[in-house]
């Protein structure tokens, strides 16, 4: 239980990381001056297969115009592989984004809440209860709708700015792709939701025969 | 139960998967020709070195690069602010790339493999014993120790190309795919093995009891 018991004060710890990133999150946007230039949380340009002119001439600068010092003992080259894009801050932009830490960071905030309700049901040697079936299983269909959301929001913002941007022999491209690990990993969490479900007829045949 | 299969199933295919993906890769490997530079840098087939990649910090060279770039329609603003590095393939590089992918899929593998003979006996109908908990904990563990473990051999990349080249004006930095979610995913799992601790222990005394 001493386990249980470390897994429960690391959790508040997160908590209130959690807190102070929103509430720093959200003093920056806050301080972010009206039209300055950001290049968080939109996609990136990427060279297209095969030779490209503008990355062939930015690779020749990097390694043999621009007198920059790169030093080392193999034969190797600088290369630019992606471009950023940069946008306004307007003050719709802010309060979206502001929107979006609240609603991220609570989110996480209610995934530990569970998640300690959790752990403190079973320090107390009572896990097997209908509550607990519910938390788990929700905690279990949360983390997996996370990948699931997260690789639908990169496709309608990807699809949004290529309405917008566009570059000839490059393509628009966002850093994540669908999080097979979480998704896997959150289905054993929703099957061992069914274990408990089990464990509980247990409990009560036990509660029974004493 | 039917959810149940589900799972079961697509924890069989990502096992095959896994599998598939890495004959693939060391066979990419492998017959790789000698002497061709290849890429190490941000979102580019390498995923067994780390995405390690410099960060410009000098305001002359960002500056330089950006007059570079083409003039675009507005409010597109463009720049570079990330350089990768192309290595020469030699024998070591190939070699440590190959141990590299076994490691990696071996470790996947090993995971899926677990998870999935849980969600069997879970499937069956046997839910509490020791060899449940057992595995759930070592799943727990494989889980919460991945990050760090994919962090340390980033890192251990990242400093023998911070040692072996010199650079001015540029940060070295490097990207991890697996973060502090997969940590919390895995110290869910530990909290619920020693549910299933108890689980086991219970429908062993409940047993006696018959």
């Amino acid at each position: 239980m001493k386990t249980l018991r470390y897994i429960e004060n690391f959790l508040t710890l997160l908590q209130v990381g959690a807190l102070a990133s929103m509430l720093l999150g959200l003093y920056l946007t806050y301080q972010m001056k009206e039209g300055s230039q950001q290049d968080f949380f939109i996609p990136h340009l990427e060279f297209n297969s095969g030779r490209n002119l503008l990355q062939s001439e930015l690779t020749n600068f990097l390694n043999s115009e621009s007198h920059m010092v790169f030093e080392g003992p193999e034969s190797a080259d600088l290369q630019v592989s992606r471009i950023t894009i940069n946008t306004e801050a307007t003050t719709t932009w802010r309060w979206g984004f502001a929107g979006f830490l609240v609603l991220y960071f609570s989110l996480i905030m209610g995934i530990f809440q569970i998640f300690k309700q959790i752990i403190s049901s079973i320090s107390n040697r009572l896990p097997f209860t209908k509550e607990n079936i519910k938390r788990i299983k929700l905690l279990g269909l949360v983390l997996l709708s996370i990948p699931v959301i997260e690789w639908v929001a990169d496709s309608l913002m990807l699809m949004y700015y290529s309405g917008l941007y566009s570059m000839k022999y490059m393509s628009l491209e966002n850093s994540n792709s669908f999080d097979w690990a979480m998704f896997n990993l959150s289905l054993l969490i929703y099957t061992l939701g069914f274990a408990f479900e089990q464990g509980r007829k247990l409990q009560e045949e036990q509660d029974l025969t004493i | 139960m039917r959810k149940l299969q589900i799972t079961y199933s697509l924890i069989a295919i990502a096992k095959y998967l896994v599998v598939i993906g890495a004959i693939l890769s060391v066979g990419f490997f492998i017959f790789l020709p000698n002497k061709e530079n290849a890429f190490v840098g941000i979102n580019d087939f390498q995923p067994f070195l780390g995405d390690i990649y410099w960060e410009i910090r000098g305001k002359e060279l960002k500056d330089n690069l950006h007059a570079q770039l083409p003039p675009l329609n507005e409010p597109m603003v463009i720049n570079v602010k990330r350089v990768g590095i192309a290595l020469p393939i030699t024998l070591t590089r190939k070699a440590i790339s190959i141990v590299m992918a076994i490691f990696y899929s071996g470790y996947v593998f090993l995971l899926l493999h677990l998870t999935q003979a849980i969600v069997l006996r879970i499937k069956l109908g046997d839910f509490f014993n020791r060899l449940n908990t057992k595995q759930l904990k070592q799943v727990g563990l494989l889980v919460t120790l991945a990050p760090f473990l994919e962090s340390l051999i980033n890192s251990s990349y990242m400093s023998w190309i911070g040692f072996t080249y010199q650079t001015e004006g540029m940060s070295l930095h490097s990207a991890n795919h697996l973060g502090s979610p997969v940590v919390i995913l895995g110290l869910l799992i530990t909290a619920l093995a020693l549910a299933f601790d108890h689980g086991a222990k219970m429908k062993e005394e409940h047993e006696l009891t018959i």
